[in-house]
């Protein structure tokens, strides 16, 4: 490893070091909103430099790739990372959490998210995917006067130490398999003769297992909904928005093997979407707990996704990177209005809880309803764009009976988002509302991601022209 | 100037409209109105400042592409030639002066912000129309203006008659509207563009066969905002709105909007001998039917709105002779003499309490600005000798004179009468408003400022307005028509003493129509209440003609549609629908049990399910 190895890798080293700054600073003066500010500066910082880097080399230590698309994802995680500070700052000082420790774990995910979008290697995929992991275990407890967080954190360390352990075995016997771990050659290494050698098959099945809990496919989803209940809202958001989407990103060069060799496990992945989509649908439509709702609405948001990854080409990946983003821009701003509407006594549970929002908090209430147009994929939004070319990918790869399924999904998901909107329009009765008015600082946060929800909705063509140079440069 | 600025005439209300809807509950009244009155007069201003434009073949603006999708390419293009700019400048102009008077009239109103947002949007989508280069973008501005009629008209809604009537307004244009959206269409199929100066230049392409279908199918769109016969009764009842809105919308800017389309595809229309002869019958027919109900009418309001109708009516009968500047020149006297005679109604009913004519005190008469204005704004529409109105419709009916044949002689002959007819209601008008006993009933209200600022401008274009196009036997040299360059197919060929004659004819009609209303309605007991006069007063029984045909028949259908099938049927089917997808959520819900050891049990059924997939993978393969 070289100097210039580490002119690469700059954004995630001033997310790093500036996550040890804090955490060192926090044992000595911790204080709440200035480590706050300052976690922001730092991501923000990075975000900054991952933009304008220009990185001389193409890999660093045969584990990280380099270049747009690394640069890319490490300003999105950054600036989710920021974004998930923003919606903290209120929250997290009425639950006096340890500033050091939040602001530190919070960068690291980013840190985690970052080398995972860039793995080059299966070792760089599960050290990232680790590093992500870890974060969570405690960011889920991290309110621990929650009367549910004990039990989340209890489910996802469980079931996230199994996963892994069938992670890790899936890439052993990749390795068995191939004899190697780079990650082109892993994959393509597994076929022989225009088929899978049946121990890569069984390194699929495994490495599917492992990865299918992140992603929440069914049926690895059960923690889902029990995880995001229980965590606190800012934690959650970046939960279902980053650690999801840094595990897509590095799948889709994984994705490129499907056209080929690995066409074989094309159905079996159909099946995986159809019944993730269902699930998702279907339990969201019953729930009326919110953050239940959106924890569905995540699993089924996840079966879109793989609708476009399985179609695969440059419109499926363009799609799958494309929503990832959206989405994650949305689902952050969602669990930021939830952020933004707690109280010192607790975040906002029953669907409820929301009737006559638009007159209290008539700015939350919007943007509220952006980001649950923009989930239901109504036109305007980008939620729609991103829906569009997912389905557009299945139809021109071949799987129009797959568009046809997402179609059917997102008409039944209008059911549970739009009852939300309603309710949030509803004139309020007379019983108090247990929700908090909204307060600026979470606000600023939650307004740029409504803005750029929109903005991406009406002006698509930027953001797709540049997802697409980054992914051919 | 770059000719973009162009763009700022309609925007400019549109702004005032976007501040007030957005902040006009926060700002001050004085603040509020004034920018809706400012961003209408400026909009006149840019007109005036842009009017060297409008010169030769005037000037395309192209803003930006609003639609492009494959085959399909919509620019949003503005056209500012003599035809669109004089147009805007008498939308704007008269806008200016009704915007002020509501100051005046809409003071003691709370709603004050929604009225002047709807006025303004009003303003923006006619400016829309006018300038429209492109047939989609004038379909917006079409559809725009219809909507704010709607609203305006039932701006009082809490009172049930006017949400009906605005209704009425909405559904009989959006009707005819129809037609129009088809002639687009076709217009498309067969130009690929929408573009109207690229349709007019190439008008050769459109087959013989679908000339005369096309003009029809537009004089039907024309018809709806113009409330030609057969979707004309939609007007009167539009009278439930404000007075400034009656002035502005349903008599000086709205429903000109049809003729206005005619004269835009002038070209076209012209391609079709029946077409036009179409459009004058129909003119001539709706001009003689208004005037005659305008006749029996016992609200002022309502008279004037039939005297609308008939005076469009005369527009049609002069595109459908030919002369586009004809047309184009009664509109704008008519915008002038009928928004000053609306206004003027405004102010007397304020003075006398009362819309009814027989009921009404009869004070205005002592307010000579009140009468003064109104007087002359009666004298141009009855067609007084060398008012603006006389010059206007004498020009027409000379026109259709010269054109001869039997269809157009039956027009000329129509016409006359209704001119008389016109004459005769307009003095049963002044004569019952102003003649007769004085009833007191206490104190009259005084009249604001800037209502009463208004009438002397409109009433001295109301006057003078003929000289914009003054015929050359009165030493004029026809301006307008110069100015417009329509593609007049007569080119005057009425002999110098045949035109004397006609003149002194229309002279003749007049002074017959004063006599005769003179003779017949010093005295307010002529004519109230036989069988002929409630025929007349009730638009010829046309509404219950409506009821029976059409509303009856469609509401019983539609009953039937929905006991029938929407009931029974579709609800049962999506409900049903439903219902089994929230029984299925049930069933997958509980799988969801909460407990570890299931989710344990769901990774080994997982890993299970995946090993045995492959494991058929690698057998099968």
């Amino acid at each position: 490893m070289t100097w210039t190895d580490f002119a690469g890798l700059v954004p995630v080293l001033i997310l790093l070091g500036g996550a040890i700054l804090i955490l060192m600073a926090g044992a000595y003066r911790p204080h709440y909103r200035l480590f706050i500010l300052a976690g922001i500066s730092i991501a923000l910082t990075a975000c900054g430099v991952a933009v304008f880097s220009t990185s001389a080399v193409k890999e660093v230590s045969g584990i990280f790739r380099c270049g747009p698309y690394a640069d890319f994802f490490m300003a999105l995680w950054s600036l989710l990372g920021a974004l998930t500070l923003g919606i903290s700052f209120r929250y997290g000082e009425e639950r006096k959490f340890a500033p050091g420790e939040y602001v530190a774990l919070v960068l690291f995910s980013c840190v985690g998210m970052s080398f995972l979008s860039m793995a080059s290697s299966l070792v760089g995929f599960f050290l990232g995917l680790e590093m992500i992991s870890l974060n969570f275990y405690i960011l889920t407890v991290f309110h621990r006067q929650s009367p549910e967080a004990p039990e989340a954190g209890m489910k996802y360390l469980l079931l996230g130490a199994v996963a892994t352990g069938f992670l890790a075995f899936g890439i052993a016997l990749i390795f068995a398999a191939t004899g190697t771990l780079k990650l082109p050659e892993a994959m393509s290494g597994m076929v022989a003769g225009g088929q899978i050698v049946p121990l890569g098959l069984l390194a699929i099945a495994m490495f599917l297992v492992g990865v299918g809990f992140k992603l929440s496919l069914f049926p690895f989803h059960f923690w889902t909904p029990d995880v995001y209940q229980g965590a606190p809202a800012p934690v959650t958001g970046l939960l279902a928005s980053g650690s999801k989407g840094a595990v897509w990103a590095a799948m889709v060069p994984l994705g490129a093997g499907l056209a080929g060799g690995l066409a074989e496990i094309v159905p079996l992945l159909k099946a995986l979407a159809l019944l993730t989509l269902a699930t998702g649908v279907l339990c969201a439509l019953v729930q009326d707990n919110i953050k239940r709702l959106l924890a569905f609405s995540s699993v089924s948001h996840m079966g879109y996704v793989l609708i476009a990854f399985l179609s695969g080409g440059l419109t499926g990946e363009r799609a799958v990177i494309f929503y990832l983003v959206t989405y994650s821009i949305v689902v952050l701003g969602s669990f930021g209005v939830l952020a933004c509407l707690s109280t010192p006594l607790g975040e906002p549970r029953a669907l409820s809880d929301f009737k006559g929002l638009a007159y209290r908090s008539p700015f939350l209430a919007a943007a509220l309803t952006i980001f649950l147009f923009s989930l239901a994929g109504i036109p305007l939004t980008a939620g729609f764009i991103g829906k569009f070319h997912i389905f557009y990918s299945a139809v021109r790869a071949g799987h129009t009976w797959m568009a046809i399924a997402g179609v059917i999904a997102s008409l039944i998901s209008m059911g549970y988002y739009l009852r939300l909107v309603f309710l949030v329009f509803q004139p309020r009765t007379d019983s108090p509302s247990p929700l908090a008015v909204c307060q600026p600082p979470g606000n600023i946060a939650v307004a740029f991601c409504s803005v750029l929800t929109l903005v991406i909705g009406i002006f698509p063509a930027p953001l797709l022209k540049f997802v697409a140079a980054i992914l051919s440069p | 100037m770059r000719p973009e600025f162009i763009s700022l005439i309609p925007l400019l209300p549109l702004g005032g409209a976007l501040i007030n809807i957005l902040f006009g509950g926060r700002l001050s009244r004085r603040v509020s109105t004034g920018l809706a009155v400012v961003s209408v007069a400026l909009a006149a201003f840019m007109v005036v400042a842009f009017w060297s434009y409008a010169a030769g073949g005037g000037t395309r603006v192209e803003l930006y592409t609003w639609i492009e999708a494959s085959g399909l390419r919509v620019p949003l293009v503005l056209l500012f030639d003599s035809l669109s700019a004089s147009m805007a400048l008498m939308v704007t102009g008269v806008s200016t002066l009704i915007h002020i008077y509501c100051l005046g009239y809409m003071s003691r109103e709370k709603d004050y912000v929604r009225f002047f947002v709807l006025l303004n949007l009003f303003v923006f989508a006619m400016l829309v129309i006018v300038l429209a280069g492109d047939l989609l973008v004038l379909f917006l501005g079409w559809e725009g203006v219809g909507f704010c009629s709607y609203a305006l008209i039932g701006f009082w809604y809490r009172e049930g008659r006017n949400a009906d009537a605005g209704q009425k307004a909405f559904v009989m244009t959006r009707a005819a509207d129809v037609f129009l959206l088809i002639a687009m269409l076709w217009l498309f199929r067969i130009f690929g563009t929408f573009s109207i100066p690229d349709i007019m230049a190439r008008t050769e392409l459109i087959p013989a066969a679908a000339a005369t279908p096309l003009v029809l199918l537009l004089l039907a769109g024309a018809c709806g905002k113009s409330a030609q016969f057969p979707f004309m009764s939609w007007l009167p009842d539009a009278m439930a709105g404000p007075t400034p809105v009656s002035a502005l919308i349903h008599a000086a800017t709205m429903v000109t909007a049809g003729v206005y389309l005619l004269c835009r595809l002038f070209p076209l229309v012209m391609l079709s001998a029946q077409g036009m002869a179409a459009i004058a019958l129909v003119g001539i027919l709706t001009a003689g039917y208004a005037a005659l109900c305008a006749l029996a009418q016992d609200e002022i309001k309502r008279v004037l709105a039939y005297s609308t109708m008939s005076q469009v009516g005369y527009m049609f009968v002069a595109l459908g002779a030919g002369t586009l500047s004809g047309a184009m020149f009664h509109l704008y006297t008519h915008a002038f003499f009928k928004s000053l005679l609306f206004l003027g109604a405004g102010c007397i009913v304020l003075l006398g309490g009362e819309n009814n004519i027989f009921r009404m005190d009869r004070a205005a008469r002592r307010n000579p600005l009140v009468f003064g204005t109104f007087l002359v704004g009666s004298l141009a529409l009855a067609g007084a000798p060398l008012t603006s109105g006389f010059f206007s419709k004498d020009g027409i009916l000379t026109t259709v004179f010269s054109r001869g044949s039997g269809l157009y002689e039956l027009v000329w002959v129509l016409g006359s009468l209704t001119a008389f007819v016109t004459a005769l209601y307009t003095f049963r008008l002044l004569y019952l408003v102003f003649g007769g006993k004085e009833k007191t009933r206490g104190e009259i209200p005084t009249l604001s400022f800037s209502m009463a600022v208004v009438l002397p401008f409109l009433a001295v274009a109301a006057l003078f307005g003929g000289v914009i196009n003054l015929p050359a036997i009165f030493g004029g040299n026809e301006t307008l028509r110069h100015f417009l360059e329509g593609p007049d197919v007569i080119q005057g060929f009425v002999a110098h003493r045949e035109e004397i004659i006609l003149t002194a004819l229309a002279v003749a009609v007049f002074a017959i129509g004063w006599l005769a209303a003179y003779g017949l309605f010093r005295r307010e007991s002529a004519l109230r209440d036989n069988m002929a006069s409630r025929f007349f007063r009730s638009g010829f029984y046309i509404d219950q003609l409506l009821e029976t045909l059409f509303q009856r028949p469609f509401r019983t259908l539609a009953r039937f549609w929905d006991r029938a099938t929407e009931r029974q049927l579709f609800d049962g089917f999506f409900s049903g629908l439903g219902n089994m997808t929230f029984g299925g959520a049930k069933i997958v819900r509980r799988m969801q049990t909460g407990r570890l050891s299931t989710y344990l049990g769901s990774f080994a059924w997982g890993l299970l399910f995946l090993a045995s997939f492959f494991l058929c993978c690698a057998l099968g393969g």
